[in-house]
């Protein structure tokens, strides 16, 4: 025997005699000798390999094939017929586990027996007794009787001692499929270190994965010879390759028996004809023998054809070549006429779409893209038609990937379906990426990190202004528990609604300012942070000292021209309107009369509006009045909403519970460091002029101003109403506030303030907004510019350039602390 | 055939595992567990000695020594060609399964009968001690262990033929069991040999045990040295059929794991 080799096997012959009637007894063997039925199962016909030392083999094959019968030879359970065999070394075998365990016996103790069968002394048991324990991991139970034990437990002991043993050559007998996978994962790590150490093993197994871990080389037998003897993953692709033919054939056989029984119309024959491998040869000349095509066939493909870039016919890609399919498809007419006949109308009426669908699988079916393609249907016509698809970068990466087609109608009936039609082989040389697809992409250079956004600012939001849109927002991020700071150029708090209290009357020091609002919600909000009075602004026109009452109700129709009946007041203003032919007004004084008449205009209307522009109606656009409202009833209220009053305490108190204990900081102006300012908190809500954020980059937006002059006067009450307004050009003053009669105040004083309209510029106080088309374009474009400031929004009247109402500043300020918050 | 004894002996740990598994695990989980290897020979014993002492008296002084000396290891013999028979057959899981030298089944299963007798011929001279009947050391020291010896050859050789060929023919192992039980009464044990017509002596002398049982009863009943020529023709019957017994089973074994 060559020293080299640790097992020689030649011209090894087995053949198993089964007795049909298994009687093992003495009489029949003497008296019904002949009787006896034979069958010779020649198992090995000539068998002849050698394994050298250290080598890893596998014995692959079909069940049935004499894998365990060649291992048990080596392992001399069994003698050959004819042949030798001859090793070298002492063999292990692991056929069975735990054969001899006696289930009476600790575990310890079956070591020891089990060993011994092993041909292990005694004392080499003794030594190897804790390497046995700790493979086994059975520390705490093996001095429990066996008979306790786990089949998992039982499996683990045998196998601990089956592997310690100290052989040169170790035969492992499909076994390995036992226990769980940690396990498993440990015996292969041993034999792995077992391998190393130059012993040789020889296993037979079926699971290929395991095989190709382990064996260098692997021996298929079949029909009782050896059929490939060569490297493991050549040998186990040829015969999974071949077990796959062999399912295939099985299956068409059963299919063919099927068939036998089971009476098939002549149309269903046909249906069928068009699913065998010859006819898919025929739609593509390399399409995969193993193809699957089923369908009522009524639409049916006739050819597919696969090109690449330079138009050639091919199976073989690259990735990010074109890919151009071409379809041809035509309806069946056989199978149409032959699906008429068997069903009444309803195949009279078909779909006029259909859809055609191809999709690219793994081998496993897995479908990496799918997609559908509606085209009409070609109706009962003969013609064939083509249909193209073009891929202009194909993504997938190198690997096998299947094509398969279908062609369907809307309702899902299928025509013509067939999986994994074509193989195609994709090649990607020079990618140096990993995975199925590749995806278009572009790096940047690495640079230094402009700045930490990981430290925790000190605030969640600064809000820069403590007027009415900035308290609501602090009041909300309060509530929902977020850090503010809130800061504020002016040295006081409020914004243009700030009171302050001058001879014990809360002045308006803004401008009057009557909370009135329709929406409930905001009227309860409102109510929260202050008690409401029920004032309701009934304001006096005063023209040449003439009183008449704002709006235009009936009182002031009755005033002006003696009549008493909304009747008579409609007539006259209607007669006044007609009289002035104005069809389409060409500036503010024509809009007006156009509304209103000529009395109301002169009176109530020109002077007031003239003062407040600082020039002549008829140099104003129209559209500053869309309408002017005309009440015809005796109704002073100028303001038509469902709540309205003044806070009891003032709108300071108001705005100050708004902040509650929010920290804020006046006097501070945050467009002077907007960068300090901006660190310290996540969101900055801005308040202020959104032109002057910008640095008025873009220009300035245009604003009216007004002019307060303030007088305490020594009397109880100088006018009697809270607003009067003078609408005649002479007096300098648009009109005059009486501010204690906004609370019904009884104090000895009175403080008065006359309003002026005055010219704006960037110093003056932006009162009122010019909402002109030349200005709101300004603003869209510094919107834009907001739009990029990612921590920073925009709100309020000045953020906004657009005029509040009271309530429509806090719903707004609600609204967005929602978004923001949430 | 050596290589075949020295493999045998490289597995002498398997045949003393299996020993020790065969006593102590056969009782295991009883109760009295390993004693009952005693006590079945020790009730038969007792029943022995009430009934032939009380009722069927022998013209024998203290008969009951006589059986017991005799008994014995007769007891060992049938017990192990009984199971010996069957341990080959008994055993097909492993013999399908591992390789080793099959003897190793044979020779334990022997060997644990053996070891049984040995520990029951302690009761036996108990026995003998308290009948008052004493000991005749210097030939008991000479000649025991030989036979002992002796009978353990022959023991194992027709065990070794019975347990090869039950394998191919199951009925073995109860033919045994049935021939057993009419040799026993071709041996002297239950009667002395002078007591046999000369028309049957030549059928008990035939018989291999015969003097094998008559020289046991010699050295411990009667006290004196067996008949030499009679232990050397056991001799060389014991060395005969363990060889043959030996070289069947070496035959056989070759296809028992296709046979089971």
């Amino acid at each position: 025997m060559n020293p080299e080799n640790s097992i020689e096997v030649y011209n090894v012959e087995k053949t198993f005699k089964v007795h049909l009637e298994a009687s093992h007894q003495l009489k029949d063997a003497v008296i019904f000798r002949n009787r006896n039925k034979i069958q010779e199962r020649h198992v090995l016909k000539s068998i002849s390999f050698f394994v050298k030392k250290g080598e890893a083999v596998a014995l692959i094959g079909k069940n049935g094939c004499g894998k365990s019968t060649m291992l048990k030879l080596l392992t001399r359970i069994l003698r050959p017929d004819k042949g030798t065999i001859n090793t070298q070394g002492r063999i292990s075998s692991l056929i069975e586990l735990g054969a001899g365990f006696h289930p009476d016996m600790t575990g310890r103790e079956n070591v020891y027996i089990n060993a011994s069968i092993f041909g292990i002394k005694r004392r080499e048991v003794d030594r190897r007794m804790e390497d046995i324990i700790r493979f086994s991991e059975l520390e705490e139970y093996i001095d429990n009787p066996v008979r306790t034990y786990s089949s998992g437990m039982y499996m683990r002991l045998a196998f601990a001692v089956a592997i310690n043993v100290d052989a040169d050559i170790l035969l492992i007998d499909e076994i390995l499929a036992v226990g769980d996978a940690a396990f498993q994962e440990k015996c292969f790590e041993k034999l792995r270190s077992l391998k190393r150490k130059g012993v040789t093993i020889v296993i037979v197994s079926h699971a290929m994965g395991q095989i190709r871990e382990i064996c260098d080389r692997a021996i298929w037998m079949a029909d009782g010879l050896v059929c490939e003897d060569g490297p493991a993953d050549s040998v186990c692709a040829h015969y999974l390759e071949d077990m796959d033919e062999h399912r295939v054939a099985r299956q068409n056989y059963e299919k063919a028996q099927l068939e036998q029984r089971t009476e098939k119309t002549a149309l269903e024959k046909y249906q069928e004809s068009w699913t065998s491998p010859e006819k898919c040869r025929m739609i593509h000349e390399s399409c995969e023998w193993d193809t699957r095509r089923s369908g009522s066939m009524q639409v049916r493909f006739t050819g597919i054809r696969l090109r690449n870039q330079e138009n050639i016919n091919t199976l073989k890609f690259s990735t990010g070549d074109s890919m151009y399919l071409s379809l041809t498809y035509r309806t069946d007419s056989v199978v149409l006429k032959g699906n008429q006949q068997s069903e009444n109308n309803d195949s009279q009426e078909y779909d006029p779409l259909l859809q055609v669908e191809f999709s690219i699988s793994d081998d496993t079916g897995l479908i990496y893209f799918s997609n559908t393609k509606q085209i009409e249907n070609p109706g009962s016509s003969e013609q064939e038609y083509e249909i193209g698809c073009q891929i202009d970068s194909l993504p997938l990466l190198s690997g096998t990937y299947y094509l398969s087609f279908r062609i369907s109608n809307a309702a899902g009936e299928i025509f013509d379906s067939i999986k994994k039609f074509l193989k195609i082989e994709v090649a990607s040389a020079w990618h140096p990426e990993f995975g199925l697809i590749t995806i278009p992409h572009r790096w940047g250079n690495s640079v230094p990190a402009l700045h930490t956004s990981f430290s925790k600012k000190q605030y969640d939001f600064l809000i820069v202004g403590a007027g009415l849109y900035g308290a609501v927002f602090a009041r909300q991020a309060m509530d929902a528990g977020k850090k503010c700071l809130v800061i504020e150029k002016r040295d006081h708090i409020a914004g243009n609604i700030f009171t302050e209290k001058i001879e014990g009357i809360d002045v308006h020091r803004y401008g009057a300012h009557i909370f009135h609002t329709n929406n409930k919600e905001i009227w309860k909000y409102v109510c929260r942070f202050g008690e409401f009075n029920r004032f309701t602004n009934s304001p006096l026109a005063n023209y040449k000292g003439e009183y008449y009452n704002l709006p235009f109700n009936m009182n002031t129709f009755q005033k002006m021209w003696g009549i008493s009946k909304p009747e008579e007041a409609r007539k006259i203003i209607e007669q006044q309107r007609l009289d002035a032919h104005i069809s389409e007004p060409k500036n503010l004084e024509e809009q007006a009369i156009s509304l209103v008449g000529t009395d109301i205009y002169e009176k109530l209307v020109k002077g007031y509006t003239e003062k407040q522009w600082g020039r002549s109606c008829r140099e104003l656009p129209p559209f500053i009045i869309r309408r002017l409202p005309v009440r015809f009833t005796y109704d002073n209220n100028y303001f038509n909403a469902c709540y309205q009053g003044i806070p009891v305490e003032g709108y300071t108190k108001l705005v100050s519970s708004l902040l509650g204990n929010t920290e804020v900081r006046l006097g501070t102006d945050y467009l002077s460091d907007k960068e300090a300012f901006n660190a310290l908190a996540d969101t900055v809500i801005y308040t202020g002029p959104i032109d002057a954020y910008f640095s008025y980059s873009l220009g300035e937006l245009q604003y009216r101003s007004v002019r307060f002059e303030n007088e305490i006067l020594d009397m109880e009450n100088y006018q009697g109403n809270a607003v009067v307004n003078y609408t005649d050009a002479q007096t300098p003053y648009t009109r005059i506030i009486e501010h204690k009669h906004f609370a019904f105040g009884q104090q000895p004083k009175t403080v008065i303030s006359r309003e002026y309209s005055s010219e704006w510029n960037r110093n003056q106080e932006p009162y009122y907004p010019v909402n002109d088309e030349k200005n709101n374009q300004l603003y869209q474009k510094y919107r834009a510019l907001a739009a990029s400031e990612n921590h920073v929004v925009f709100g309020g009247r000045l953020g906004e350039y657009r005029y509040y109402d009271m309530d429509q500043v806090i719903e707004a300020a609600l609204y967005k602390a929602s978004v923001i918050i949430g | 055939m050596w290589n075949r004894l020295k493999e045998i002996y490289e597995y002498r740990d398997m045949i003393a595992g299996l020993v020790h598994r065969d006593l102590r695990g056969r009782y295991k989980g009883s109760f009295m567990g390993f004693l009952w290897n005693f006590i079945n020979p020790l009730c038969q014993i007792l029943v022995y000695i009430l009934v032939f002492s009380m009722i069927y008296r022998s013209n024998l002084d203290k008969y009951y020594v006589f059986l017991i000396v005799g008994m014995m290891p007769w007891n060992f013999f049938s017990e192990s060609i009984g199971q010996g028979a069957g341990c080959v057959f008994a055993q097909g899981d492993m013999v399908k399964k591992i390789y080793f030298p099959r003897e190793v089944l044979v020779i334990s299963t022997v060997t644990s009968r053996f070891v049984n007798f040995l520990i029951n011929y302690l009761v036996a001279f108990a026995i003998i001690l308290f009948s008052g009947l004493g000991f005749q050391f210097r030939i008991i020291l000479m000649y025991l262990p030989a036979i002992m010896i002796l009978e353990y050859i022959f023991t194992l050789g027709l065990a070794l033929i019975l347990a090869s060929t039950d394998v191919y023919f199951r009925d073995i192992e109860y033919m045994t069991g049935v021939v057993t039980m009419a040799w026993i009464w071709l041996t002297p044990i239950m009667y002395p040999m002078d007591l046999v017509p000369p028309e049957l002596s030549w059928i008990i002398n035939l018989n291999p045990m015969t003097p094998i049982v008559r020289s046991y009863q010699n050295i411990l009943y009667y006290k004196t040295a067996p008949d030499v020529a009679s232990l050397a023709h056991v001799a060389v019957i014991a060395v005969l059929f363990l060889i043959a017994g030996e070289l069947i089973f070496i035959k056989l074994e070759k296809r028992f794991a296709e046979e089971m």
